[in-house]
């Protein structure tokens, strides 16, 4: 596979992020462990042979199980390790499935997907905000930006790596935020159980 | 940590080689980079795909309007506004220029001292009734806005300041021991280092449950000049929560799943366990236009259970009137609760 193409198939498997942050939120509580956890789910997925690649038939089932046997990794790596989370993760191996069911009409379309990129850049410190807008919504060189706001070229690429950064974070976020278009179609959340509103006591 | 920091450098490589021109050596470095850790292939895949999708904000850029670029025009404009048309005397000229620096410098200089660093100008965020709202701060520390809250963020070299104005929030406070985060809400304080929080204001107190960390609460006058609490104030440390009262300030344990349930805004729920019908409808009420009464004072006080969406009272009245017998009238702007044998 050339540069062009591991990008193309590489996306297939970034959509389900939000949700698989979600999945993991049930054992491990530390985001940073969660992120370890997503990034070496993501390295595994680029060690893959062409040929092991060609087999994947579904992206979402793939990336749940690779996640789940990462987050074991991980939590066997620790030096102590959490009874809880572990018995946790052990018997979530069912879950999975369930999570898959409730997740299956996960699509975004173009309009909630331009309100989450838009509720993302809001939530940006000022400077990046500015810098990433001049850029991406103008279409502004970095030059051009760097001559616009009056600061160093170094300086716009640092606030534009800061920002495309802190985007993704928002972006990839465990999918929560109920204002979202997407609230309803996603509920991978930790509604765990309880959505049904009529399990009162 | 490892994994931000990876994140970071991939996120600098997206940037770098989408500008201009990238020379062949700039290029061998990055395939370098790629290949010595297959995470980094990974994080420059996912960072490159945010980028990617940056680019549909293309689609709500302003409808061009005449031959000139339209989105400089006005800063362009701006600009010639202010290009001087009067031209001073060349060596009066020099004095006005020279008085201006000074001018600058000094006002500078005064700023500076007086904590006004820059980044200092403050931001105010709002949300309106039923909204969220999640803040970045410089510092990447993180604030979640509830349903109709607003608050001020100050920020400078010396310390980190937010008003919570109205309303509730919770911060994610990235440490950093040189200056404090200071939270002030009406006359209470609240000071963490780095740590997770939750401060809602309430109609005469204000409880902050404290998540992970240590924060210190104390009295606004309490923060004094260098506007930060003192460390020896009261600490409350996580699995508690504090409630500042004029009538005095207490401190108590947070109950089974209680922690859950004051959260449980952050994903858009509301978290009922043997709370009265009068507190949910109160609770509910803070998320809708459309209020919950109850007509009935004899269902006030049942008890309830459950998970409901916050901006769905509907279906909380659906529910307790199959549950409870209770008989539900709606109109646009309230919907009423009675008992099944009152009559309406």
């Amino acid at each position: 596979m050339n540069e062009a193409d591991t990008c193309a198939w590489f996306r297939r498997f970034l959509h389900y992020e939000p949700q698989l942050r979600a999945y993991l939120r049930r054992f491990l509580r530390d985001d940073d462990d969660i992120a370890d956890v997503v990034q070496d789910s993501y390295a595994r997925l680029l060690l893959l042979s062409d040929a092991e690649r060609e087999r994947i038939r579904s992206p979402r089932a793939f990336m749940f199980t690779t996640v789940h046997n990462a987050a074991v990794d991980h939590l066997r790596r620790r030096p102590v390790v959490s009874l809880d989370a572990m018995a946790e993760l052990e018997a979530s191996a069912l879950l999975e499935e369930e999570v898959q069911i409730r997740s299956l009409d996960f699509e975004i379309d173009a309009r909630q997907e331009l309100d989450r990129l838009q509720r993302a850049i809001a939530a940006l410190p000022k400077r990046c905000r500015e810098v990433l807008r001049l850029r991406k919504l103008l279409g502004f060189s970095q030059k051009e930006v760097a001559a616009e706001l009056g600061i160093a070229e170094h300086t716009v690429e640092k606030q534009l790596a800061r920002a495309l950064r802190l985007c993704t974070e928002l972006l990839m976020a465990a999918v929560e935020d109920p204002k979202s278009g997407t609230y309803g179609s996603t509920p991978a959340r930790q509604c765990g159980g309880r959505q049904d509103a009529d399990s009162s006591d | 940590m490892r994994t931000r920091a990876i994140d970071g450098e991939a996120s600098e490589w997206v940037v770098r080689l989408e500008s201009t021109s990238v020379p062949p050596e700039v290029r061998a470095e990055f395939e370098a980079w790629c290949a010595a850790d297959p995470r980094h292939h990974a994080a420059y895949l996912r960072q490159r795909d945010t980028w990617t999708r940056l680019d549909r904000l293309q689609a709500l850029r302003p409808p061009p309007a005449g031959l000139e670029e339209p989105n400089r025009l006005p800063l362009r404009a701006w600009a010639q506004r202010r290009s001087p048309r009067t031209r001073l005397p060349y060596p009066r000229r020099r004095l006005a220029a020279l008085a201006a620096v000074l001018v600058v410098a000094c006002v500078g200089w005064l700023l500076w001292n007086l904590g006004f660093a820059p980044e200092a100008a403050g931001e105010t965020y709002a949300t309106v009734v039923g909204g969220f709202q999640r803040v970045i701060l410089p510092d990447e520390s993180v604030i979640e806005l509830n349903t109709d809250s607003q608050l001020r963020v100050e920020f400078d070299s010396r310390r980190r300041l937010v008003q919570l104005e109205r309303g509730e929030a919770s911060f994610s406070v990235v440490r950093d021991s040189a200056r404090p985060f200071v939270v002030m809400a009406e006359e209470t304080a609240v000071r963490a280092v780095g740590t997770q929080f939750n401060v809602r204001r309430r109609a005469d107190s204000v409880e902050v449950m404290v998540v992970e960390g240590i924060v210190a609460v104390g009295p606004r006058e309490a923060v004094g000049g260098a506007r930060t609490l003192h460390p020896s104030f009261p600490v409350v440390t996580a699995g508690n929560i504090a409630i500042a009262a004029p009538a005095g300030f207490k401190v108590r344990e947070l109950e089974p799943d209680e922690g859950q349930r004051v959260l449980a805004w952050h994903s858009g729920m509301l978290f009922f366990e043997g709370q009265t019908l009068a507190e949910a409808a109160e609770e509910f009420n803070r998320y809708n236009r459309r209020k919950l009464a109850i007509a009935d004072p004899a269902i006030a006080a049942l008890r309830i259970g459950g998970q409901f969406r916050s901006t769905n009272a509907e279906v909380f009245a659906r529910v307790v009137e199959r549950r409870y017998g209770l008989q539900v009238t709606e109109t646009t702007e309230r919907i009423v609760l009675r008992g099944a044998e009152s009559s309406p």
